[in-house]
C-alpha cells in the first residue's frame, strides 16, 4: 500500500470518527429529546459511510481486488438507523401527548415546548385544509 | 513517513475520537432523563462500538471484523426498534 492510499484511508476514518464524536457531543449537549434526535443520525449516516469507505479502500487495496463486505454495511447502516430514530420520535411524541392528557400540568421541561409547537403546527394545517377556497384565492391574488 | 506509520497513528486517533463519542453517549444513557433519551443514547452507543470494531479490524488487517460489525448493527437495530415499539405500545407512562 502506498503512503498516498494510507493517507486517504486515514483521512476518511478520522473524518467519520470526528463526526461520530460531534454527534455524541450534541446528544449530550442539546436541551430536549426532539433536538437530541437530530445529531444522533449524524454519526449514523455520513460518519458511518465515511469510516466504511475507508475500510472498503483499505481491504480492497490490500487484497488487490474489490471486497464487497464493506458495501453491505454502507448500505445497511445509513438505511436502517434513521428508521429507528423516526420510530423512536413517534413513540416519544405519542408518549408526551398521552402524558399531557393524563396530567395537563406543565412542568417546564424543554420537551413540552416542542410538543406545544408541534400541536400548533397540526392545528394550523387542519385549519388550512378546512378552507381550501381561501388558500386558492390567496395564491391567485 | 511509511504507509504503516500513517495507518497506525491515524487509526489510533480515530479510535480515540470514537471512544470520546462512546463516553458522551454513555453519559446520556446514564443521565436519561426519560426512557426515549436512553434508547436514543443506546442507539449511539452500539453504533459507535460497531465503528470501533471496523477501525480495529483495519488496524489488525483482517476483514473478518466487518462481519462482527454487521452482526452488532443488526442486533442493535433489532433491540432499539423493539424498545421503540415498546415505548409506543406499552401501557405504563412514566
Amino acid at each position: 500500500m502506498t503512503p498516498f492510499v494510507a493517507a486517504v484511508v486515514v483521512l476518511l476514518a478520522l473524518f467519520g470518527a470526528a463526526l461520530a464524536a460531534a454527534g455524541a457531543y450534541g446528544l449530550l449537549r442539546l436541551r430536549s429529546f426532539y433536538e437530541r434526535a437530530h445529531p444522533a443520525t449524524l454519526a449514523a449516516t455520513l460518519g458511518a459511510t465515511s469510516i466504511l469507505l475507508a475500510a472498503l479502500l483499505f481491504y480492497s487495496t490490500s487484497a488487490g481486488r474489490l471486497l464487497p463486505k464493506a458495501l453491505l454495511l454502507i448500505v445497511f447502516i445509513p438505511l436502517v438507523n434513521p428508521v429507528t430514530t423516526m420510530l423512536l420520535a413517534r413513540a416519544a411524541l405519542s408518549r408526551d401527548r398521552a402524558k399531557r392528557r393524563l396530567a395537563p400540568v406543565a412542568t417546564g421541561s424543554a420537551d413540552e415546548d416542542w410538543l406545544r409547537e408541534a400541536d400548533e403546527l397540526v392545528r394550523a394545517q387542519a385549519e388550512a385544509a378546512k378552507q381550501p377556497a381561501v388558500r386558492e384565492d390567496d395564491g391567485g391574488a | 513517513m511509511t504507509a504503516e506509520a500513517i495507518l497506525h497513528w491515524g487509526l489510533l486517533a480515530a479510535h480515540g475520537l470514537l471512544a470520546i463519542g462512546l463516553v458522551f453517549a454513555a453519559a446520556r444513557l446514564i443521565r436519561g432523563p426519560r426512557a426515549q433519551d436512553r434508547v436514543l443514547a443506546f442507539d449511539a452507543v452500539y453504533l459507535n462500538a460497531a465503528l470501533q470494531v471496523v477501525v480495529f479490524g483495519m488496524r489488525a488487517g483482517q476483514s473478518g471484523y466487518l462481519e462482527a460489525a454487521l452482526v452488532m448493527t443488526l442486533l442493535g437495530f433489532a433491540g432499539s426498534s423493539a424498545l421503540a415499539k415498546f415505548l409506543m405500545r406499552g401501557e405504563v407512562i412514566e
